[in-house]
């Protein structure tokens, strides 16, 4: 790594601000410093396949955000009414609003990513957050099994 | 027996020899064989080195460093353990689901899940030209973040 390269930020300057002539020659393509950008019709297609696999992401967090703290306050109240009430656990709010954004998070980072670059870089881009996006609602998930022990 | 008779026995003669093994001989000998001709198609050291500004410590294009190579390999085996460690935990987290898509969906993002650490490596790769190596880092760096397979770490199961 180059000490004399200053170290940006991933806002700081974009992929697609990179020119086709960032792309690399350790690209998989090989296609060096050629890039064509997506056409529309394909960007298109991409964008709305990928809204539909990112969209049931959402919508499974809905569900979880909608039975999962029900479950939590039936299991409250069960251990309250049986004199028990230190063994009532907390909803974990903020992992389960977490799992909700995550898919539009990752959502609109690949947007940003793919933006103006080829159909190529798009479907890396999105391949890239929803794998990202899939590691991160198991893992919620899994910290909403550890803390409920009732699910 | 004399040695010294020897020696000269052996340095007689030989002079020519080796002046012929110190030469690739002439086109006109039979034993002159013609190499075959490459040409230098790829990159060349003393142009690559030529920039404008003069910063010899820079390297041409498409030319990771040495240290650039330690950091792939560091970080390749950290996302190949984190492969692991999602493949060994993820089958503890196994929500039930009512409808067979639902189950589906799961399944498949759990695979994901797994292959995550490797679809990070390769894309920051192929998104990020070996001309920003700041850049990869950076994203090796919030890969490895983001992708801690914290199923395997708290030891969840469903």
């Amino acid at each position: 790594m180059s000490t004399s390269d200053a170290t940006p930020g991933l806002e700081d300057e974009p992929l697609e601000t990179q020119g086709p002539e960032a792309e690399g020659p350790d690209s998989f393509d090989g296609e060096g410093a050629v890039e064509h950008p997506a056409g529309p019709r394909a960007v298109a297609v991409l964008l709305l396949v990928a809204g539909v696999i990112f969209a049931w992401s959402i919508y499974a967090a809905v569900g979880n955000l909608t039975q999962v703290p029900a479950q939590f306050d039936a299991y409250r109240d069960f251990v309250t009414k049986g004199g028990a009430p230190e063994l009532a656990k907390t909803t974990p709010w903020p992992a389960l609003i977490a799992v909700l954004l995550v898919p539009v998070v990752g959502y609109l980072v690949a947007l940003r990513l793919g933006r103006g670059r080829s159909l190529r870089v798009r479907l890396v881009s999105f391949a890239l957050t929803y794998a990202a996006v899939c590691a991160l609602t198991v893992s919620l998930t899994a910290y909403v099994f550890k803390v409920s022990s009732l699910l | 027996m004399s040695v010294d008779s020897g020696r000269d026995e052996a340095g007689v003669g030989t002079s020519d020899d080796d002046d012929e093994a110190l030469s690739w001989g002439e086109s006109s000998d039979k034993s002159y064989v013609e190499g075959p001709v490459v040409e230098r198609t790829g990159w060349v050291p003393d142009q690559g080195l030529e920039d404008d500004d003069g910063d010899d410590d820079e390297l041409p294009e498409g030319v990771m460093s040495s240290t650039m190579l330690v950091v792939h390999g560091v970080f390749g085996a950290i996302f190949l353990l984190f492969a692991v460690a999602w493949l060994k935990s993820i089958s503890n987290v196994a929500p039930s689901f009512a409808s067979p898509l639902a189950d589906w969906m799961w399944r498949i993002g759990t695979w994901f899940a797994v292959a995550s650490p490797v679809i990070w490596f390769l894309a920051t790769v192929y998104l990020v030209p070996v001309a920003k190596p700041s850049r990869r880092f950076v994203w090796f760096v919030v890969g490895v973040v983001v992708l801690i397979p914290w199923p395997f770490l708290i030891g969840a199961s469903a």
